[in-house]
């Protein structure tokens, strides 16, 4: 008897009543013998095969019979230019992704993981994003490394049909800008863009300060700027009428002001890159619009880096005023800690307020922050106070074992982090004077990766 | 089994060969077939799973009581990293059991309906066959042998797709 089909039959059929002991057959005699995997539903099949870098999906042609056209009708393609075994060089990749395209079943819309080192000068590249972008391709995950200055391809951003763009610039070197076009980009069924490390740049003539992409983007619901560089901008048009959630997390420069118009935004969330660089952060985030009626969740974070207060306590205070209808409100503790406020409290009725980001050394942040819990929350008694205080109850042993090695983990992280911003911060003050030196430093590493990879 | 000390709702499932094994209604859960019953209201008191022995069902309980003590990933936005970590290496640990009983297991949360769990055993299996040879991976998932292509049969299906044969 056939396992599997029993199985699909029962998981099919949620009906009431389902029993599921109607399988008691001879499991004895499957165990060990049968091939379990290949009786498994495609879509399961196809889930293991999403996991799997192209060249290897294709190659289960030879399996079996079951398997010989299994990977022509997968949905999930990851395509790695960075296996340098299999693609000496960016053409052998490029034709890769051209046969790999035409060969697969195009009946279904594709899902697309993209991954390659080099520049849009390269027409190699230019093919490659080319053959993704007539696929029938509704995600694109697009992962590059190129150390130059290069212009982003106009036609990635004009597709009808891609309803997911994330964009990851894999070189964290801000001298590698990438400029991506000023115009609108039209990606109307596009409803998740994803941004990380990218530098936005305006025309070099310097008049023109102010930049508006997505009003094309009629559709966009989740955009997510991550560690993305803005500061060039004075003015940063966000236009989109059905955007729900918006990030802008670990941001090294924010514009001078965003000019955002989201009558459905529900979800905000801003954050600074940790650095301990006192002026890697002079201003934070300003919003020229008046009001967010729907908003319910703002969640802002300084990190530890050391804004001037002066200037940019008021900005915060004004931006909570526009926040006055927000439910759920999270903050950490740098952002608050002087924000006791002799004017009226901003918000008309908060469910609940989060601190966070309180360590142990920081128990007069603590004091403060009991302050401005009553501040912020004196038109709302009901709400819930949550204060994320480090553990220091009773651990056993394994547990401060643990612990200790995510702290260290997660201080390395930020270490790193900071390293990153702190030398592209220095960089862009010293008019790229390092620029050399830390080229050279991803030149070598690379080239000590390099044996590695073989 | 184990019985937690709580008072909470408790659901007892019976494996194939008649083990049974008592959980908090929550670790179920995690089963979105067994959520599915227990809301229709046909959970009785003994959920009977003719198709899971017991070792597979001890091992897919030990899976859902961990996810379901911690934190959901969409609480907030401010995520416990470390819960997240910690999960993290849960999940490495708990793959790192042979293939016959990855692929029960495989079956097993494809019929629970456990997303996650389906996922990190798709993951091990990738992960185990990536760059390996065809008689590597056949004999790895123990591929029917009825099932395999005459030698013309392969070289064909590798001429059809020499392109991505180096």
């Amino acid at each position: 008897m056939d396992l599997s089909n029993i199985i699909d039959r029962n998981y099919s059929s949620k009906i009431k009543g389902l029993r599921m002991d109607l399988v008691h057959d001879d499991r004895a005699n499957i165990i060990g013998e049968e091939d379990r995997l290949s009786n498994l539903p495609e879509d399961i099949i196809h889930h293991i095969l999403s996991y799997l870098d192209m060249q290897y999906v294709v190659q289960t042609c030879r399996l079996s019979k079951r398997w010989k056209h299994t990977w022509t009708s997968i949905t999930y393609l990851r395509l790695n230019g960075d296996d340098k075994e299999l693609f000496p060089s960016l053409s052998d990749f490029s034709e890769f992704v051209k046969c790999a395209l035409s060969h697969r079943n195009n009946q279904t819309e594709a899902e697309v993981e993209l991954t390659f080192t080099g520049s849009t000068k390269n027409s190699d590249v230019r093919n490659i994003i080319n053959d993704v972008c007539l696929h029938n391709v509704r995600k694109l995950i697009m992962t590059w490394f190129s150390r130059s200055i290069h212009d982003f391809l106009p036609f990635l951003f004009s597709s009808h049909t891609l309803k997911h763009l994330t964009l990851n610039n894999k070189c964290h070197h801000l001298s590698a800008k990438i400029r991506i076009p000023k115009s609108d980009w039209d990606l109307p069924a596009l409803e998740t863009l994803y941004l990380s490390y990218m530098c936005f740049e305006v025309s070099r003539d310097g008049n023109d300060k102010s930049l508006s992409l997505f009003s094309k983007c009629v559709n966009l619901k989740d955009l997510t700027f991550h560690k993305c560089y803005l500061d060039p901008l004075e003015i940063f048009n966000v236009c989109c009428p059905k955007l729900s959630n918006l990030s802008i997390i670990n941001t090294l420069k924010f514009p001078k002001a965003v000019n955002l118009v989201a009558p459905h935004l529900k979800n905000l969330t801003a954050t600074v890159a940790p650095v301990r660089h006192k002026s890697a952060i002079n201003k934070y985030l300003h919003f020229s619009t008046e009001r967010f009626n729907s908003l319910e969740t703002v969640n802002l974070s300084l990190g530890n880096s050391r804004c001037d207060k002066n200037i940019y306590v008021p900005v915060l205070l004004n931006m909570f005023k526009k926040f006055s209808n927000a439910k759920d409100l999270i903050l950490d503790v740098y952002i608050i800690e002087d924000q006791i406020s002799p004017t009226p409290c901003p918000f008309n009725n908060l469910k609940s307020l989060k601190i966070g980001n309180v360590t142990r050394s920081n128990r007069i942040a603590k004091h403060r922050s009991e302050k401005v819990k009553n501040y912020l929350l004196r038109n709302s008694p009901n709400a819930t106070f949550i204060m994320n205080l480090p553990k220091s109850q009773k651990r056993s042993r394994q547990k401060v074992y643990t612990d200790t090695m995510a702290n260290k983990v997660a201080k390395l992280e930020t270490a790193k982090d900071e390293a990153i911003a702190v030398a592209s911060s220095l960089d862009v003050w010293y008019g790229g004077m390092l620029e050399n030196g830390i080229a050279l430093k991803n030149e070598n590493a690379e080239q000590e990766n390099e044996p590695k990879r073989k | 089994m184990s019985t937690s000390s709580s008072s909470s709702k408790k659901i007892v499932l019976k494996s194939a060969d008649n083990e049974t094994f008592e959980i908090d209604e929550i670790v179920a859960l995690e089963s979105q077939a067994i959520k599915n019953m227990i809301e229709d209201e046909c959970a009785d008191n003994v959920i009977p799973l003719g198709n899971i022995d017991s070792k597979t069902l001890s091992k897919i309980i030990e899976y859902c009581k961990k996810h379901a003590e911690s934190p959901k990933k969409d609480d907030n936005a401010d995520i416990d990293e470390k819960a997240v970590e910690d999960l993290k290496s849960f999940d490495a640990e708990f793959a790192k059991v042979d293939m016959p009983l990855i692929q029960d297991i495989l079956m097993a949360a494809n019929f629970l309906n456990i997303d996650n769990l389906i996922g990190l055993m798709c993951r091990t299996i990738a992960d185990r066959i990536k760059g390996k040879t065809p008689e590597e991976i056949r004999k790895i998932l123990n591929i029917n042998k009825n099932d395999l292509l005459s030698p013309e049969q392969e070289a064909k299906a590798r001429e059809e797709n020499s392109w991505a044969f180096d």
